[in-house]
């Protein structure tokens, strides 16, 4: 529940990992923690993001209701990171993302974010990171598609 | 060749009319303006018959008449005009000829059916003939080219042509002329063709024209105005005027039905009938009211008034010429003479207070007398010379003038007293005469005041009125500045001169001339010399008084102009801040202040030199009578007591002098003051404010039309290409443009905004600009572009619409004595007496039956906008400020309750966490927790607690203050560290703020203070009380640096034990404790009713409250009391207070909840920022299922399917109509997108085209 909790938890994500404690702790403060039942929807279909969502705890399911009336879902797990790219890019969402199981999140606002990113080199290497790596799997996934098709 | 018809021709020449008529007809002929063999009669003529001869005749009568009327001024022989000039009189005389012709024709002879049904079905396949209603009824306005159409007809007969359709006469030629000059128009008309009636058919149709709204206007304003060197003709043109005024009177019903308000009857037989007799058609009532100027009258009239009296004593003199100018200001209520107004308005008072003058005269008079008798009889003895001892006081006998008798009556005795009584009583006399002329003149200055207030008040509210009759873009042209100036201080001196206009003449000459005839009633000479010396200063003084009176002028311009341009620039302050030029308009400023202050300067100059002469000539006057009096009264001549009275009247003679000179100078001061503001004023088109009978709604279906409707800008740029279209009622017309272009000008228009377009708008027929304003405003509801709110509450601005119904004078038993006296006060003065505060809405008006119901329906017409949940946040958020009803309690406590109630039920235990009493509230910071209570002054403020005598001892007896210093170091060490380093610390550290809202300055200050701080000394004052102030501001779940707990709590929980129970007597103001069962005063409605703080980490938690909290007030009836709260909301000048869904949604429901039967609506911002347009065009669109609706958008899309769109593109329109097959349809707009690139664009024009032809074959059937 204390920020030190919340800062040991943060410090145990990747995406952290290589921060200096002032600015982590600066995280920790102005973030929000939030915590969401298991089913409730943390984003909306073409909702204007305010800030991004770090998972801490649980897992959180993505979900698409494509044309053809099926559901695709994809699971992220504590430690990912979501919203990002619509942040960045400055598209809404197109998808429902929904906590799967009990979450602990803490969001970060917007500007914080971007402050964030120019500010601390590592971060901003880490946020690409994880951008490069959820690029790879889309690519595979699709690569394979194709191939099954 | 024209000399012919030039030399010696005039009126009394006239022997053979015909020959006259050939000769001119030659000379016209000329000019190929008419062919001459149509005017020889007998053989060739208008017609074979000879009651066309006579036709012939007559026009060429009048012909002459207007060449008699342009001869009489010689100094123009049209020998002396140019080429030009003559070319023009030629177009003239034919205008002249053919509208006498037009309105002959309307009485033709011998027409016969077949030849005008022949011309009737031209017309009408032309499309210039519509049909209404059912059948083949006729409803063409009288004086239409109906009779242009059968002279033509006939003209072409006689010479023996076959009718082509050509022959028919366009009239609408002339509308659809950009600038509407009938010569130019029948110039271009000339030049179109070669034929020798086309100048027929021109001239006819600038016949037609003198008898609608614009000709006349164009006609005589064009031409004086803009060439002033033809003033030779306005005699010319004001004959032709004055007919086509004549003509007016007797074709136009007053009520412009145009004879359709009477019974329909089939078409042809109606024409003839009207024929006959111009008002056939009207009703009986319509030709018994009195013949009122309606628009074209008037404005021909004015404009001969602006010609009269521009150009001074050319026209008709006499009685003739002062009627017609006084009629040129009909417009006005305001007349142009000061003098004239002054004595229409306020007659009775005038001669009332003249009359108190009059039997005031015998005292002054008597007051005069006295010392004489005083100084002769009493003192000197006068009345005790030969031995007599006593003498009569007090002896009063009537004469009775010769004429009555002759008689006399001794009405009392008197009594007998010595010489001392004498003196006493005489001296007693002249008190009470004293005493009397004082209460005169009491009694007259105040009535003079009450008069000149009650003027004032007239003036004021004339000149407000006629403010409120300008057109729209003449409202929007005058700078509010100037005219509060002009309304409020330039009339002042009006007002105060109008009670001495009359009055103060009558009262000091009676003065002045009382004591000259007193004097010279005692010496001739004496009373000669002060009469000298008086006309000397009545001449001298006025004449150098004149060059006061031009500063004067100057002087209330440039003042009027100072106020002017401060309003501007007020107005745009903020810009002139933002872009550094204050000091730039503060010079402009100085420059103004600096002008004024020269010409006060050279006015004080002038008038206390005038001033210091005044007095020198009147003090010499004593001079004289010392030495020449004295002198006679040396020689006896003049005795000691009548030397005495004469000085002593000599007192009373200078000021009345001096006062008359003085009212001189301020009647020439504000006879141009007010001739100043009356010019502003003065405005040519006025609108008619008022329907008489109320207004008629319009039938259920009709037709609305623009015919060439086309609107230039003050270049002469096109706003608005010519456009026409006609719609059925009721109907949907989605009108698509950009912002800024065509799509506004046409809103504007419809919503008769803007009066200076050409071309019709017509509604049923009836023609939208000669609608009054009233029966405009109830049956068109316009928002558009420029969206005003006005400073009130949102109710107050959405009902403003609705407060059109006078209000009932004598509501319900017996009025008050002051309101009686207010009302006749108003009437007395010419002001509206109906009192602003009654209820002027107008509820039958509109279809509801009282205030609940029309509450249901701002209620339902905001939800059309979808804004209803922004009125319920805004009623939330709205604080509760005392004094508060016993009613409003109850309901808040009750609602809190069910808040309480629902989350409970909901199981969202922690989504608010309430105040309970021996509860520490986690959510809420430790200040808060200490004090648990509102606080409503400044007394325990955070930042100066501990500085605060009782909060500081409460603290101490817990000793808390340690602690709280603490963790304020605490607080300041991590937001330093976090902090540090970072650039752009300030945005974030806002979000962090502890409430007590410290820089990061002084944090990096204190936490410097703290590291070197010695744990020996205590800290100092003012560090301790910064680090107290930010741990009160300390939130858990919030901040989460782990500083409180549980002990911390409990001791927190008893300091606001003793806190409330030790709270000083004077301190009861200051703190509001929070009770479940009380209303926090000074907080908003939502905390209130939350009675708690919002749990921090429930996400979304501000949003859920919101709904939880509506559901629980709607569910517990209370949602319409949050309504009506939100709906009282202060809106600021132009809405600023608002949030702008609101801003932009208020002027719509303005438009829509009058219930108006043509709604012009611009809904292109508020989609613009609405997340769901479809939803509110839908809604919309069922909303105004009744009613004919211009839907103005910028995006095509979101018209919907409305099957009738006119789509702007910049200033140009085109008309789409339904009836095209759904893939066209697609094709066009995906030809639409490839028009914007550059290719495809042949494609697109090609496809416009074809879509502008379709267009408008669609849109004129």
């Amino acid at each position: 529940m204390s920020l030190e909790n919340d800062i040991g938890c943060l410090r145990g994500l990747p995406l952290f990992r290589d921060m200096p404690a002032s600015r982590l702790k600066l995280v920790a403060l102005m973030g929000e923690r939030l915590l969401f039942e298991p089913g409730a929807i943390l984003i909306h279909p073409q909702e204007k993001l305010e800030g991004v969502y770090v998972i801490m705890e649980g897992e959180v399911e993505i979900a698409h209701l494509g044309d053809n009336g099926d559901e695709r879902r994809f699971v992220k797990d504590a430690g990912s990171i979501t919203g990002d790219v619509s942040l960045l890019s400055g598209k809404p969402f197109s998808t429902t993302i929904s906590a799967k199981s009990r979450v602990l999140a803490l969001r970060i606002p917007k500007d914080l974010f971007f402050e964030l990113l120019q500010t601390v080199p590592e971060f901003s290497l880490a946020v690409c990171r994880d951008l490069a790596d959820r690029v790879h799997r889309l690519a595979s996934a699709l690569l394979h598609e194709h191939e099954t098709v | 060749m024209p000399d012919m018809a030039l030399h010696g021709h005039d009126g009394n020449a006239v022997r053979d009319d015909l020959d006259q008529a050939v000769a001119i007809g030659t000379w016209l002929r000329a000019d190929h303006e008419i062919d001459p063999a149509l005017l020889r009669g007998g053989q060739v003529g208008m017609g074979r018959d000879p009651d066309s001869r006579r036709t012939g005749v007559e026009i060429a009568r009048v012909i002459l008449a207007g060449r008699a009327a342009f001869h009489r001024d010689e100094r123009a022989g049209l020998a002396g005009l140019g080429a030009v000039q003559h070319e023009r009189f030629a177009r003239k005389a034919a205008g002249r000829t053919l509208a006498a012709a037009d309105r002959i024709g309307r009485n033709p002879v011998g027409l016969d059916g077949d030849a005008e049904a022949a011309a009737i079905e031209a017309q009408r396949e032309e499309g210039r003939i519509v049909a209404h209603g059912a059948g083949d009824d006729l409803a063409l306005p009288l004086g239409d080219h109906i009779s242009a159409i059968i002279l033509g007809k006939r003209v072409v007969e006689a010479q023996g042509e076959a009718v082509p359709d050509s022959a028919v006469i366009r009239g609408e030629h002339l509308r659809a002329f950009p600038d509407l000059r009938p010569l130019a128009a029948c110039d271009r008309m000339r030049q179109a063709g070669g034929h020798g009636d086309q100048g027929q058919r021109a001239a006819a149709a600038i016949g037609r024209g003198l008898a609608e709204n614009h000709a006349p206007e164009a006609l005589l304003g064009i031409v004086l105005v803009e060439k002033p060197a033809l003033r030779s003709e306005i005699a010319l043109l004001e004959t032709v005027a004055q007919d086509a005024l004549r003509g007016i009177d007797a074709s136009l019903c007053p009520r412009r039905c145009n004879g359709r308000a009477g019974e329909a009857e089939g078409g042809h037989a109606k024409e003839r009938s009207r024929r006959d007799d111009p008002l056939h058609g009207c009703p009986e009532n319509h030709r018994s009211s009195h013949l009122r100027p309606r628009h074209g009258r008037s404005v021909a009239r004015i404009a001969l008034g602006c010609n009269l009296t521009t150009y001074g004593p050319l026209g008709p003199a006499g009685p003739v010429r002062a009627r017609v100018a006084g009629a040129s200001v009909q417009g006005c209520p305001l007349e142009s003479n000061l003098f004239r107004y002054i004595w229409q308005k306020s007659r009775a008072e005038q001669i009332i207070v003249l009359l108190i003058i009059l039997v005031s005269i015998p005292f002054n008079w008597a007051s005069f007398d006295v010392p004489k008798r005083i100084v002769n009889d009493a003192i000197q003895g006068g009345a005790f010379k030969n031995g007599k001892t006593t003498a009569t006081l007090l002896d009063f006998t009537l004469h009775m003038p010769s004429w009555l008798g002759g008689a006399s009556y001794k009405i009392s005795e008197g009594f007998q007293v010595g010489q001392y009584g004498l003196l006493i009583g005489l001296s007693l006399y002249f008190l009470v005469l004293v005493l009397i002329n004082g209460a005169f003149k009491y009694v007259i200055n105040v009535r003079k005041g009450i008069l000149g207030e009650r003027m004032l008040r007239r003036m004021r509210y004339d000149l407000f009125s006629q403010l409120m009759r300008f057109r729209p873009e003449e409202i929007r042209a005058v700078k509010p500045a100037e005219i509060a100036s002009m309304i409020k201080d330039e009339v002042e001196p009006v007002g105060g001169f109008v009670g001495d206009a009359f009055i103060q003449p009558v009262f000091l000459l009676s003065q002045a001339l009382t004591a000259l005839v007193f004097i010279m009633a005692q010496s001739f000479w004496l009373g000669s010399i002060a009469l000298l010396i008086v006309l000397a200063q009545a001449i001298i003084i006025p004449i150098l008084r004149r060059e006061q009176l031009r500063l004067g002028r100057e002087r209330q311009i440039a003042s009027r102009q100072l106020a002017g341009r401060i309003g501007e620039i007020v107005d745009a302050g903020p810009m002139i801040q933002g872009h550094g030029a204050t000091a730039y308009v503060q010079s402009d400023i100085a420059g103004r202040l600096g002008r004024l202050f020269d010409i006060r300067y050279a006015l004080y100059k002038r008038k206390f030199a005038v001033k210091f002469l005044n007095n020198l000539l009147a003090q010499i006057t004593p001079f004289f009578f010392y030495a020449i009096g004295g002198f006679f009264a040396l020689q006896g001549r003049l005795d000691i007591g009548q030397l005495v009275a004469v000085i002593a009247a000599y007192r009373d003679l200078p000021p009345p002098i001096k006062e008359l000179i003085d009212w001189d100078q301020q009647r020439n001061d504000v006879t141009i003051k007010y001739d100043q503001v009356i010019q502003q004023f003065n405005s040519d088109e006025t609108l008619v404010l008022e329907e008489e009978n109320g207004v008629k709604p319009l039938p259920e279906k009709g037709e609305i039309r623009l015919e060439s409707v086309q609107m230039l800008d003050n270049r002469g740029q096109p706003l608005l290409t010519p456009l026409s279209f006609s719609v059925q009622r009721p109907g949907m017309v989605a009108v698509v443009g950009p912002q800024g272009g065509g799509k506004d000008v046409l809103g504007r228009i419809l919503g008769r905004q803007a009066t200076s377009y050409t071309g019709r708008v017509l509604i049923d027929g009836e023609p939208l600009a000669s609608m009054s304003v009233e029966r405009a405003s109830h049956i068109i509801g316009y928002s558009g572009d420029e969206p005003e709110i006005i400073a009130g509450s949102m109710r107050d601005n959405i009902l403003l619409p609705l407060r059109r119904r006078r209000p009932d004078l004598k509501d319900g038993g017996a009025v008050s004595a002051p309101e009686h006296r207010r009302f006749l006060e108003a009437i007395r003065s010419g002001n509206s007496p109906f009192p602003f505060e009654a209820d002027w809405t107008d509820y039958a008006g509109v279809g509801v039956t009282d205030a609940t119901e029309l509450a249901q329906r701002i209620h339902e017409l905001l939800d059309v906008f979808g804004c209803t949940q922004e009125v319920y946040e805004l009623g939330l958020g709205g604080k509760v400020i005392p004094p508060v009803s016993e009613q409003a309690v109850e309901r808040i406590i009750t609602a809190r309750r069910v808040v309480a109630a629902e989350l409970a039920r909901i199981k969202q235990g922690d989504l608010i966490e309430p105040f309970v009493l021996d509860r520490y509230n986690r959510n809420a910071p430790i200040v808060e927790n200490l004090i648990f209570g509102t606080r409503t002054t400044s007394r325990f403020d955070s930042a100066t607690l501990l500085f605060e005598p009782y909060a500081h001892s409460i603290l101490k007896a817990e000793s808390l203050i340690e602690p709280l210093a603490e963790m304020g170091g605490r607080i300041v060490a991590t937001v330093v560290e976090i902090f540090a380093g970072l650039p752009q610390g300030h945005a974030l550290f806002e979000r962090y703020s502890f409430g007590a809202h410290f820089e990061f300055e002084r944090l990096n200050e204190l936490a410097d203070i703290l590291a070197k701080h010695d744990m020996r000394n205590p800290l100092d004052q003012e560090t301790e009380c910064d680090l107290v102030a930010l741990a009160l501001g300390y939130i858990e779940p919030k901040h989460r640096l782990n500083l409180i707990d549980a002990r911390l709590e409990r001791r927190i929980l008893r300091a606001r034990e003793s806190f409330r129970k030790h709270l000083p007597a004077d301190a009861v103001d200051d703190v509001d404790f929070y009770d479940p069962d009380k209303v926090m005063v000074g907080a908003s409605v939502r905390d209130n009713l939350m009675f708690g703080r919002i749990g921090y980490g429930v996400p979304d938690a501000v949003r859920k409250v919101g709904e939880i909290v509506l559901q629980a007030l709607s569910r517990s009836g209370l949602g319409e009391a949050l309504y009506r709260l939100g709906l009282d909301t202060e809106s600021g000048i132009r809405g600023r207070f608002l949030p702008v869904r609101l801003r932009q949604a208020i002027p719509l429901v303005q438009a829509l909840v009058k219930a108006p039967q043509i709604a012009v609506l611009d809904i292109s911002a508020l989609l613009a920022i609405s997340d769901d347009p479809e939803t509110i065009v839908t809604r919309l669109h069922a909303c105004c299922a009744g009613m004919t609706l211009f839907l103005l958008v910028g995006d095509a899309n979101l018209a919907g399917d409305i099957p009738l769109r006119v789509v702007f593109h910049g200033a140009t329109a085109t008309v789409e109509a339904s009836g095209m097959p759904q893939a066209a349809n697609d094709r066009v707009s995906r030809f639409e997108d490839a028009g914007r690139d550059d290719a495809g664009r042949e494609d697109t024009e090609r496809e416009i085209t074809k879509r502008e032809n379709a267009g408008r074959m669609e849109a004129r059937s």
